[in-house]
């Protein structure tokens, strides 16, 4: 795939960083506009710092978030390996006021959906594995110090 | 004007004595004087009257129209009163026109909203025309969506019965234990299809089960709904069912409608739990049948008066899935249907459903004809199953037709008189021919089923509540051939069918046995009710589908060798080697093994009792213990097996009369665990996954809630994912064309 060629277009300047930086807001955003019962996404990297969080929400609450999406990513992750289910596509965790659905995205960065408990989750995997197979690649330990720094 | 007039007559009135006297005077004078006097009171007169005339007049006027009146009597009197008069009679003429303009001004409104009216009603008119034509539109379109379901479950029905009757052919002929093994649980498996099929003709509001005429035996009615569940090894079947008979025509329907209470019960409890199915009699003469089972109940209590409510209806509504499972749906229509009562029953934990039976749908005692032609019917089935020798044919019903055949009339339909007779019958036959012997070896199996219950209990040493020679018949199926022993099995079925409650035979035995001689009772009577399970009401509806009977005589359909419980026997025989030279604790580990195994084979029984009675857990335990004995060393060996089938059989034994707890002797808890491994092989998954969710419990519906949740969130990743590979391809695509 155009994995790497796109990488490398993404990546190696820091012009194009920013253009992915906003691109990524603005389709996080759009995420949370389109898929009706969403209540926040959250990426968060492979060592468990959010990336991106959508809507703005207070720096409190999106750690937070971030915190058990990469607890439960991990989780997972190890869980498969000791079974070798090999990787994990998916995680939910249905609650009964909502549904946390999370997603591997790119190498070990993690997308994060909490949604209402009416929201249809069919909806939002869409969304969730467009978003992911869009930014994936973009999602890269490069891009990472560029967001949080 | 009115006044003056009065005033002047009253004038004129005085005025009138003084002429009086005057003529009166001139009467006496002159006749000259006098005749002036007339003249004078004679104008008076005249003028009187003018008065009186005029004041009358106006008067009249007056009271005609006073607004005339007071103009007249401004401006004078006479002719201005006439005038006044003149003018409103002008006022009326217009009054009149115009009311005669609005007149017709009205008629023409009413003309058009006559006009409007009948507008109006044709267009209702064709509205009703359309709504009829709809609503025959939407009849026909239900009638023919029933139609559909109803034909797609009559076709599915039909090839559910040919597989089953293929089945049975194959199990017939098939020697391998293995192979029959899963040819059992096919079996078993297809029965539950013919079961949902059913559902689905309940819900399109047919039947197509022709109307039986004979009664059939409760017990059998039960045995049949037990057979038809998925997780049949669960339920156990009370000893003391009353002896009736279930008329014909609601057998079916009642067997039915257990069944689907039965899953129920058995798919909203922890797999490891039992499902009692009791029956007795009241004092109106209704039966009332009981499922309890142990599971997580219905939670709040509206809930359950929601559930009794619509249980309670005929035609419970439209949305079966809705407040109303679909397994409780199909209870209350066919409950409507004979007037049955359901009613849903909290307890401390877990639930009971209630099945009154009205006294109408019960026979109390069946004339011994009537037995002899279920019976008979049974056997029938059975022949037609390609069993051999019809007598041999062994389940209950054909069991019940020995009885009655040899009985006459003395079958008095006591299913009990039934199933106890044939014993000896039967063991005269093995004597005699040889080729009913592998009938009866294999059957003997089936028996022992029922009798390895004994054998614990024998090995506990409690056979003294039952008094009659248990040991022979446990022995008897042992070793099949062993002829003499026929009495025993025979008198010990008896026995405990008879003398009803079973706590009736433990006084007599020692103290110590009796706790355990108890629980021992119940299960062997189940254990012989699901061994003698041959007339399954269900399956031979109209002796199309071999009955049990046929079912138990494909058992022996192999002719002569290898009885299919021999090859069971070798087996487990092999398994519990270890079991043998092993101390207790190993022995019982092995025996759970062997009853793994067992359990694995098990099926077979009640599949194989096609109609499907079902050995429950214990059987199935009890079988190493069989096979065991059957193994040769039957002195030496089962203790330890004996001890743990009893300790399982007294801790499942009675769940309903004692605790469980109490007077479970130290072998309970391993053989509980044993029980549980057995039955884990025997009902993979038959956690409430798996079946219909027919109680809306809370679990149930979690479990749907998260397939659903987890089925959208699986489609919508796939596709997703699917969109966006898609993207990249185009993307890239789009990249290298740029490129180059």
């Amino acid at each position: 795939m155009g994995i790497e060629r796109a990488g490398s277009r993404y990546v190696n300047s820091t012009a194009d960083h920013r253009a992915a930086i906003s691109s990524l807001r603005w389709m996080l955003d759009n995420f949370t506009a389109e898929v009706p019962g969403v209540r926040s996404v959250v990426v968060v990297s492979a060592d468990g710092l959010p990336l991106l969080a959508a809507p703005p929400q207070s720096a409190a609450a999106g750690e937070q978030l971030a915190t058990v999406v990469s607890g439960i990513g991990g989780l997972t992750n190890g869980a498969a390996d000791v079974m070798d289910g090999g990787r994990v596509k998916q995680t939910m965790v249905a609650m009964e006021d909502g549904c946390l659905v999370v997603m591997q995205a790119g190498d070990g960065s993690m997308l994060g959906v909490l949604t209402e408990p009416d929201c249809d989750l069919s909806v939002a995997a869409y969304h969730m594995e467009l978003f992911v197979g869009r930014v994936g690649h973009v999602l890269t330990p490069g891009l990472r110090g560029e967001l949080t720094g | 004007m009115a006044a003056c007039l009065v005033v002047g007559a009253a004038v004129l009135a005085a005025g009138a004595p003084g002429l009086v006297g005057a003529v009166r005077a001139g009467h006496a004078a002159d006749p000259e004087r006098r005749a002036q006097a007339a003249n004078t009171l004679q104008l008076h007169g005249v003028l009187l009257a003018l008065c009186a005339l005029l004041a009358v007049g106006v008067v009249v006027y007056a009271a005609r129209d006073p607004l005339g009146a007071g103009e007249g009597g401004e401006s004078g009197e006479g002719g201005e009163g006439g005038e006044s008069a003149v003018d409103g009679d002008g006022g009326g003429a217009d009054r009149t026109g115009a009311a005669a303009g609005a007149r017709a001004e009205l008629a023409a409104v009413r003309a058009e909203l006559a006009a409007a009216r009948e507008h109006h009603v044709a267009e209702r008119d064709s509205l009703l025309r359309e709504r009829a034509a709809l609503a025959e539109r939407i009849g026909g379109l239900q009638a023919g969506v029933q139609g559909t379901f109803v034909g797609l479950s009559r076709r599915t029905l039909g090839l559910v019965e040919r597989q089953l009757s293929f089945i049975d052919e194959l199990e017939a002929h098939e020697q391998e234990p293995g192979t029959l093994d899963t040819l059992f649980r096919l079996d078993h498996l297809a029965a539950c299809m013919r079961r949902h099929s059913e559902n689905q003709l309940v819900l399109a509001g047919a039947d197509h089960r022709g109307t039986r005429r004979a009664h059939v035996p409760l017990i059998d009615v039960l045995r049949a709904a037990v057979g038809e569940i998925e997780s049949y090894q669960r339920v156990v079947l009370s000893p003391d069912v009353p002896q009736l008979h279930v008329t014909g025509f609601a057998s079916a329907d009642v067997s039915h409608l257990l069944a689907e209470l039965l899953e129920n019960a058995t798919s909203c409890s922890p797999p490891e739990s039992e499902v009692l199915l009791t029956g007795r009699l009241l004092g109106t003469g209704d039966l009332l049948l009981v499922v309890r089972d142990e599971g997580i109940g219905i939670s709040p209590p509206e809930r359950l008066d929601a559930l009794n409510a619509r249980l309670a209806e005929a035609d419970p509504g439209p949305a079966p899935g809705e407040s109303l499972g679909l397994g409780l749906y199909v209870v209350a229509r066919l409950a409507a249907r004979h007037g049955v009562r359901v009613e849903l029953r909290r307890r401390e934990r877990g639930l009971d459903a209630e099945v009154r039976l009205p006294a109408r749908l019960s026979a109390g005692a069946v004339g011994g004809g009537d037995g002899a032609v279920s019976a008979g019917g049974a056997a029938g089935g059975g022949a037609l199953g390609g069993a051999v020798a019809g007598g041999v044919a062994v389940g209950g019903g054909a069991v019940g037709g020995a009885a009655a055949g040899r009985g006459g009339g003395a079958g008095a339909a006591d299913a009990s008189a039934g199933g106890g007779e044939p014993g000896p019958g039967r063991r005269p036959g093995v004597a005699g021919e040889g080729v009913r012997d592998p009938g009866v070896g294999v059957r003997a199996p089936a028996r022992a089923r029922g009798a390895h219950d004994l054998a614990p209990v024998r090995d506990g040493g409690c056979d003294g509540a039952h008094g009659t020679a248990p040991v022979p018949h446990g022995g008897g199926p042992a070793r099949p051939r062993g002829g003499p022993d026929g009495p025993g099995p025979g008198a010990v079925r008896l026995g405990p069918q008879r003398s009803a409650p079973p706590d009736d035979d433990g006084p007599p035995a020692p103290a110590p046995a009796s706790a355990t001689a108890r629980p021992a009772a119940a299960p062997r009577i189940g254990g012989w009710v699901r061994a003698e399970a041959g007339m399954l009401p269900r399956r031979d509806p109209g002796g199309t589908m071999s009955g049990g009977a046929a079912a138990g005589g494909a058992v022996h359909g192999p002719p002569g060798t290898a009885p299919v419980p021999a090859a069971v026997a070798r087996h487990a025989a092999a398994a519990d080697g270890g079991a043998r030279t092993g101390d207790a604790p190993t022995g019982e580990t092995a025996t759970g093994e062997t009853a793994t195994r067992g359990a694995a084979l098990a099926p077979p029984v009640p599949g194989r009792a096609a109609a499907g009675h079902p050995p429950p857990g214990h059987d199935t335990l009890a079988r190493p213990a069989l096979a065991d004995r059957a193994a040769g060393d039957g002195a030496q060996g089962h203790p330890e097996p004996g001890r743990a089938v009893a300790g399982r059989a007294t801790g499942g034994g009675l769940p309903t009369a004692a605790s469980p707890g109490g007077g479970t002797p130290p072998g309970g808890t391993p053989a509980a665990g044993v029980r549980t491994m057995a039955a884990a092989p025997a009902a993979p998954a038959a956690p409430p996954m798996r079946t219909v969710p027919a109680q809306p419990s809370r679990q149930a519906v979690d479990a749907r809630e998260v397939r659903r949740l987890l089925g959208g969130l699986q489609q919508g990743s796939r596709d997703g994912r699917r969109a966006a590979a898609a993207e990249a391809a185009a993307w890239e695509s789009n990249e290298q064309g740029a490129g180059t």
